[in-house]
């Protein structure tokens, strides 16, 4: 006897309103650019800025300043770009490695992936290598530390959340160790204060050109783990429950990991390691649209490009001289995280 | 037939003895089988090989008349259902959502559940009478709730056979009899069900066919009422049990010695 489950229906679905979250979210990260547009030593208003990149868009010329044609589209423009597409990478990279991994504590970061790729972006760099090798060099680079992140547990046997965690923070000790050693090799009058910017990590010196050459592989990575963002909700059961469904467990992790460490990668070559994104953000995403990847993935990569455009326009704008990235994500990512931690009261094995 | 297990012979490679020794059982449509077992007996393991996930090292298990050993997961998850034990999942997903993903074998890689798919597991939870389930997080409901749960995302594509292992296990009594009661109402619905239990009461209550696994791997099974006797239990479990009629009931019960 067949039941004709989905066929012909035997209870109503119900549904619950939920809050077109996403729309929301686009709206506001919409205003957040027009505002960051607008702010910062040379204030500019929003209808000016607006019209000085549509106009420049469409070559029309208008009747504005040229100082405040550069300020919009030489300085603000690639920033705020390159904010927006960063925070949704990094966001997007971290949601799917927790999930993958079926572990809240990890990140790109936390993972290693972050330090290899600005190993492999300084190796390149040493071997003065044009920047599509710098970007090639990244993804290998942070392939490698995830690759020997993954498999100490292997080698020891075991499934538990924390090995994993200090897996990676023995890969990232390693990392620094290395990083160190090609600062020190590097050459001080050409080398090393570009290699140290990569691990600094900033945007202010990304152009629009760069921001074009990484703009490919951080969107078909994205689409791509979006697209398969339920068959990580699949693989976050555990592998040998996955394949009880019916999963290729393997096929999936690759794909996985191929596409978030190519999200990382191409984060790091725009604008160094920028830290905690990728650990917080899905977090807070998971509280507002809850732990299904198929809402939390859009959500993540919403609230990651708001998150890292706030912080870059407050870093660039409180103070007289600018405070670096990294202070500010630290300053604003680690208490917040705590607070998170205290919040979801995370039963971890 | 829906299983044909033929001589199946299984040892993990770190391990000498057989978990499995020429192992032969047959399964048909809305048979239920329960299997007996001491821990450590290998009844999981033997699951695992009806499940495809551990090949057997020797003998051949027929799927459907499909040898599974050609099978991918995906065929396999097309016609078996799996519940397995110690279930703790990470994040807690809605019931709803995880009784979908019972889908999975008919969903490509790169979609989504479509809204067939949803139907369908609303219909499965109201089968499970845990409709209003359906949005709770499935970390925060009750063992025995979870245990409907996992039912539901099993019978969601309604495979031909569902294997439970010790399905029983963690739940206070009434949890347990509510449980033996859906695995029967789903034999009954013809779903073939596979069950482990340390308690040979609940294959009495189930009725059926009864396999008991032996330590050296060796598999006997039958009806029920030739397997279950007083002397199988008393050397299965090296204890005094006695198989003893209720007056009040129609059914043997087991009972164990005084200590």
């Amino acid at each position: 006897m067949r039941l004709r489950l989905g066929q012909t229906a035997i209870v109503e679905k119900r549904h619950t309103r939920r809050w077109p979250i996403n729309i929301l979210l686009f709206i506001a990260l919409l205003l957040c650019m027009v505002w960051s547009m607008c702010v910062g030593k040379y204030p500019i208003s929003p209808k000016e800025s607006l019209l000085i990149i549509y106009n420049q868009i469409f070559g029309l010329s208008g009747p504005y300043e040229p100082i405040a044609v550069s300020v919009v589209m030489g300085l603000r423009l690639p920033r705020i770009l390159a904010a927006v597409i960063i925070g949704a990478a990094l966001s997007i990279s971290g949601a799917t490695y927790q999930g993958i991994f079926k572990n809240p504590l990890v990140s790109p970061d936390f993972l290693g992936v972050s330090a290899g790729a600005c190993i492999g972006a300084a190796i390149a760099i040493l071997l003065a290598l044009s920047s599509v090798y710098i970007q090639l060099f990244a993804f290998l680079g942070g392939l490698l530390a995830v690759g020997i992140t993954v498999t100490i547990p292997r080698l020891i046997r075991s499934d538990s959340n924390i090995i994993l965690v200090l897996s990676g923070i023995i890969v990232g000790g390693f990392m620094a160790s290395i990083f160190g050693f090609i600062k020190y090799i590097a050459d001080p009058e050409t080398q090393l204060a570009s290699i140290v910017y990569w691990q600094m990590g900033s945007l202010s010196y990304v152009k629009l050109s760069s921001i074009l050459g990484v703009l490919a592989p951080i969107i078909v990575s994205a689409l791509v783990l979006l697209a398969m963002s339920w068959w990580i909700d699949i693989i976050s059961l555990g592998e040998k429950e996955a394949q009880t469904l019916g999963a290729n467990v393997r096929r999936i992790l690759y794909i996985a990991i191929l596409c978030s460490t190519l999200l990382t990668a191409s984060s790091v070559c725009l604008a160094g390691t920028i830290g905690w994104i990728g650990l917080v953000i899905p977090h807070f995403a998971r509280m507002m649209v809850g732990t299904e990847n198929t809402k939390l993935l859009p959500a993540a990569a919403l609230v990651g490009a708001i998150f890292l455009l706030m912080v870059d326009t407050l870093g660039r704008t409180i103070g007289t001289a600018e405070l670096p990235l990294s202070i500010l994500t630290g300053i604003i990512g680690a208490p917040f995280y705590a607070w998170l931690l205290y919040k979801q009261r995370m039963k971890l094995q | 037939m829906i299983y044909n297990l033929k001589n199946l012979r299984f040892a993990y490679s770190n391990v000498k003895r057989n978990i499995l020794d020429n192992v032969s059982l047959t399964l048909d449509e809305g048979e239920i089988l329960s299997i007996l077992g001491p821990n450590g007996a290998g009844k999981s393991t033997l699951l695992n090989c009806m499940a495809g996930l551990l090949k057997p090292n020797e003998g051949e298990i027929f799927l459907c008349g499909e040898k599974m050993s050609s099978m991918t997961f995906r065929e396999i998850a097309q016609k078996v259902s799996y519940v397995q034990q110690n279930h703790n999942p990470v994040f807690s997903y809605p019931v709803l959502h995880y009784v979908t993903m019972g889908r999975a074998p008919q969903i490509g890689l790169f979609r989504k559940p479509s809204a067939k798919d949803e139907q369908a597991a609303w219909d499965a939870l109201a089968i499970l009478g845990i409709t209003h389930l359906a949005y709770k997080p499935y970390t925060e409901i009750s063992g025995g709730e979870r245990q409907q749960a996992t039912i539901a995302r099993a019978i969601v594509l309604e495979p031909k056979a569902i294997l439970f292992d010790e399905p029983t296990a963690h739940l206070d009594y009434g949890n347990q009899l509510r449980v033996l009661k859906v695995i029967k109402d789903m034999a009954n619905r013809g779903f073939s069900v596979v069950m482990t239990t340390h308690n040979p009461d609940h294959a009495l209550l189930l009725g059926g066919t009864v396999a008991i696994l032996d330590r050296e791997g060796h598999l006997e099974t039958g009806s029920y009422k030739e397997i279950i006797t007083e002397e199988r239990l008393q050397g299965l479990y090296k204890a005094k049990i006695r198989l003893l009629a209720v007056p009040e009931s129609t059914r043997l019960t087991c009972v164990p010695p005084e200590l």
